[in-house]
């Protein structure tokens, strides 16, 4: 039984890997917005005088 | 004015995206945005922020793959019965297998991923890094190395949109002569309020390197026309600046107005090409301007040989 | 400080690393494990296949013994598992029989024994289990073991019997026992050993008691002959022969002691052969025989009573006390030696004393029977009485002033009461020639009253209150005076008459003595010629004549009772008539 439970446990953990590399595909992030999300993450406050 | 300083500033790298400028310290876990090759605290190489974040990402497939191989041999230790145990091997192959496929396919949908996580984990450790750099070329200009203080802010100024770290570059650039050859910036110099020492720079930069002034330039230059006529000489800044202009059709036709303003203010070698190019492209709606340049050519140009026979 | 991501992701990575590491190790020895389970089912298969039960057995167990994995068709399984709990039974029963052999433990290796035989028993069905427990019962050797060890015990059973009649040496006969412990197969069968054992058996004791008749005692014999006969019943074996050879052998001895006359060896066989009464049948003629003697004795104890011979009935009495509890017989027979013979009462309590004048009776002073007499030098008179309740009563009183070799006791038939009457004390007197003192023992008081005591010439009774004394001492000196006697004692009444003239005692003496005092006996004989003496068996001539002893023979005088004494003579009691003076 705990055999049978476990190879679920494993079958979900690929699911899920599948299922979110699949999400990921569908959002296609560019370089450029991966720059622009750095200039936002740094920019944010103004913490420089 | 004070006296400038002949220089050759450090060639700035160009990359694609602002990350790829950035580095890291694998073991002293700083991040390094300047030239330097090796840590300095630990003398290790810096690795690209991208590399690291992949290393993440790769770690992160392993420990997903290892967290798979786990639970699947889990399984077959609890496995009871032959048929148990066969269909534990079975179903952990194919697992397996369906993972790496997974993984071949889609895989790459996850650096990026990785890396945008990667970068807001690390968003606070880079900008204390910023601020190490900051603190650096405070010494610099401490120490009268202006130069390096330039060439610094220039680089953090990649990272930072913030009008501090503009002026900064400006006052350091304006404590040298600007020559054709160097590498000059002006669009990313262009503060968000009206600056003195950003119009000081623009005159100089124009004498060199005219090419660089751009549409946020010229808009600039129109919004704060007005201070700068107050400046001395600020006609004839207005005038270069709409003769630098004159290289594109598309800058004529949107700042015809500021064109015929300062139209007598614009040097004569832009003034003959703006009367060829009038004539020829009479017909686009550019009559106020052609009657502004024949104006002009008639009233100061009438007997340059150049001229004759243009409109 | 905060922790990277690629430090943390590093650490993860590398701690399920490790984890998954062990997994797969794991995973690996559970499926060499299984491989190896499997190998052996197989191998246990083929071999079960091919009969070899022994061995797929231990394959099967082996394969079962891996846990990681269940393998294999349930029906066969749980077949292997009933041939694996056989083995292990089995072999727990070798290893208790091996440790109690080793130990030579007989009872630990019978129950080990009994407990194969059991399992035997269960495992007689067709099939594999009983296949697989021939097999394995031979592959092992259990059988032999047992009947090597019972060979060797049966021999050396053997041994020590033969070696125990050699010595002549009976104290460890361990082998007996060990005999009848050992299982019937050893003999052949159960009829066999039976009679192998009866025959073994009756053979060593029926020599062993041969061996004893001659050489111990009875007593010794027949303890010994009675240990063998309980152990035969407690092992449950037949010894009627056994007892046989004893009551042979017993009533043959008792028999000659009968014969013999020897009580006393007749006596301590008896004890010895009634001890070992539990292992004696109801009908033993031994016992019957005893029982038939000692009546017999009993009976010669009655005849001596009623011969008056009482001190032998007593004697046998007590002999057989031995035997019997002769105790109320004795206490009869003292009784009736005491009704016959009342002076015991003084003889039995005071031993050492000699008396003298010795007096007995019946019913008097509210005594059954009594007995009083004087001893001389205490100048004491002893009384003794059996009550009416049967208690004794010892009185004594002094006689201090009275001369106690002249002294003589009578009875008054008129002073005091019929069944209380004085008893009088005839005595040489100081200032007068005779003394009379009266007594009455009063034995619910426990104490003899001196009534009186007085000095005088003469003495006379002329009733039981009125005494006429000539020339008492005191009051009535010179004359004769006639007394009362009342509850202070003897009162001087009136005169009578005066004394005219002296008289000399030896002359009156004789005539005015009292009728009831009799006539003084010496004790002594002058100056006659010896002659022989009648001895009696009792103290009258209506008794046996048991002999006759010369009259200047020196005899030992035991009592003196009623004019007769009684002697010792050649170790018997006799009586003679106490010698007369002449006249």
């Amino acid at each position: 039984m705990l055999t049978y439970f476990l190879l679920f446990a494993a079958f979900v953990l690929v699911a899920i890997r599948f299922f979110k590399l699949l999400r990921l595909k569908r959002r296609n992030l560019s370089n450029a917005e991966i720059d622009q999300h750095l200039h936002v993450l740094l920019n944010e406050k103004r913490d420089r005088p | 004015m004070r006296k400038r300083i002949g220089v050759q500033f450090r060639k700035t790298r160009k990359t694609a995206h602002t990350f790829e400028r950035i580095q890291g310290c694998k073991r002293c876990h700083t991040y390094h945005v300047l030239w330097d090759t090796h840590c300095k605290n630990c003398g290790r190489a810096y690795t690209p922020i991208r590399q690291l974040s992949t290393t993440v990402a790769r770690r992160h497939v392993q420990t997903r793959f290892l967290l798979l191989g786990l639970f699947v041999c889990l399984a077959i230790l609890a496995a009871d019965t032959v048929l148990q145990l066969a269909l534990a091997f079975g179903i952990g192959a194919l697992l397996f297998t369906l993972f790496f496929v997974i993984q071949k396919r889609l895989g790459s949908y996850e650096k990026d991923a990785q890396f945008i996580r990667f970068l807001t984990s690390e968003r606070e450790t880079i900008k204390q890094s910023l601020v190490h750099h900051l603190e650096d070329i405070g010494a610099d200009v401490k120490a009268e190395r202006i130069k390096d203080a330039y060439e610094k802010t220039r680089e953090i100024g990649h990272f930072i949109e913030s009008d501090t770290i503009k002026i900064r570059k400006i006052m350091f650039l304006n404590h040298y002569v600007l020559r054709k050859d160097m590498e000059l910036e002006l669009d990313t110099l262009i503060p968000k309020t009206y600056d003195k020492d950003f119009m000081e720079y623009l005159r100089e930069v124009i004498k060199v390197q005219p090419w660089l002034v751009k549409k946020a330039v010229l808009d600039y230059v129109k919004r704060y026309k007005a201070q700068i006529l107050l400046l001395e000489n600020g006609e004839q800044l207005i005038g270069q600046v709409a003769g630098a202009a004159l290289r594109m059709k598309t800058y004529i036709e949107q700042y015809q107005d500021l064109i015929i303003e300062f139209i007598d203010y614009l040097p004569r070698e832009r003034l003959l090409r703006l009367a060829k190019m009038v004539s020829t492209n009479r017909h686009e709606g550019w009559d106020r301007l052609y009657e502004a340049v024949k104006q002009r050519v008639d009233t100061h140009y009438a007997f340059d040989p150049d001229f004759k026979g243009v409109l | 400080m905060i922790i990277s991501s690629y430090q943390k992701s590093l650490w993860v990575r590398n701690a399920l690393l490790v984890l998954c590491s062990i997994a797969v190790v794991a995973v690996l020895v559970k499926v060499g494990l299984c491989y190896k389970k499997v190998n052996l089912y197989k191998q246990a298969q083929a071999y079960y296949s091919s009969h070899d039960l022994i061995k797929a057995e231990e394959l099967f167990a082996k394969a079962d013994d891996i846990t990681v994995l269940s393998y294999g068709d349930e029906q066969w399984n749980s077949l292997m598992h009933g041939l694996t709990a056989t083995r292990q039974e089995l072999e727990s029963i070798q290893l208790q029989a091996r440790s109690a052999i080793s130990e030579n433990q007989d009872a630990q290796v019978l129950e080990t024994y009994e407990l194969y035989q059991n399992m035997r028993k269960n495992n007689k069905q067709p099939g594999e289990q009983t296949a697989f427990f021939e097999q394995l019962s031979s592959h092992l050797g259990i059988e032999k073991e047992w009947a090597d060890y019972y060979h060797r015990a049966l021999q050396e059973a053997k041994d020590q019997s033969k070696e125990n009649l050699t010595q002549q040496s009976y104290e460890n006969e361990t082998f007996i026992r060990t005999l009848v412990t050992i299982p019937d197969e050893y003999f052949g069968g159960a009829k066999q050993k039976q009679s192998e054992l009866a025959d073994l058996f009756q053979q060593y004791e029926k020599t062993k008691l041969r061996n004893l008749t001659a050489s111990a005692p009875f007593d010794e014999v027949v303890a010994r002959t009675a240990k063998s006969l309980r152990m035969y019943r407690e092992i449950g074996v037949k010894a009627d022969w056994l007892f046989t050879g004893l009551e042979r052998f017993a009533q043959s001895e008792i028999n000659l002691s009968i014969r013999q006359k020897d009580l006393s060896a007749f006596i301590s066989q008896s004890i010895a052969y009634r001890k070992i009464e539990d292992v004696l049948p109801r009908d033993s003629a031994v016992l019957a025989a005893i029982t038939r003697h000692l009546e017999s004795r009993v009976k010669q104890a009655e005849q001596y009573i009623q011969s008056r011979q009482f001190s032998k009935a007593i004697e046998l009495y007590q002999e057989l006390n031995a035997l019997m509890d002769t105790g109320a017989l004795i206490t009869t027979a003292e009784e009736s030696w005491l009704v016959y013979d009342p002076t015991r009462l003084l003889e039995v309590k005071y031993p050492d004393k000699k008396f003298r004048s010795v007096r007995s009776g019946t019913a008097r002073w509210g005594a059954q029977v009594y007995a009083f007499g004087l001893e001389e030098s205490e100048q004491r008179l002893y009384f003794a009485a059996k009550k009416e309740d049967d208690s004794v009563a010892y009185l004594e009183v002094g006689l201090e002033n009275v001369d106690m070799k002249s002294a003589k006791i009578s009875i008054s038939d008129k002073l005091g009461e019929k069944d209380a009457p004085l008893i009088m004390i005839e005595a040489a007197g100081k200032e007068r020639p005779v003394s009379f003192t009266g007594l009455l023992p009063a034995l619910s008081e426990n104490v003899i009253h001196k009534r009186f005591s007085i000095e005088a010439d003469e003495f006379s009774i002329i009733d039981s209150t009125h005494i006429l004394i000539k020339n008492a001492v005191g009051k009535g000196e010179q004359e004769f005076a006639s007394f009362v006697l009342d509850e202070t004692g003897l009162v001087y009444d009136q005169k009578i008459a005066h004394i005219e003239e002296t008289t000399t005692p030896e002359e009156s003496g004789e005539n005015d003595y009292p009728p009831d005092l009799p006539p003084v006996s010496q004790t002594e004989q002058n100056g006659q010629k010896p002659y022989q003496i009648a001895v009696y068996g009792g103290p009258g001539e209506e008794y046996e004549k048991i002999g006759q002893i010369s009259s200047d023979s020196s005899i030992q005088v035991v009592t003196d009772m009623n004019g007769w004494y009684q002697i010792q003579l050649n170790g018997k009691e006799g009586w003679i008539r106490a010698p007369q003076p002449a006249p």
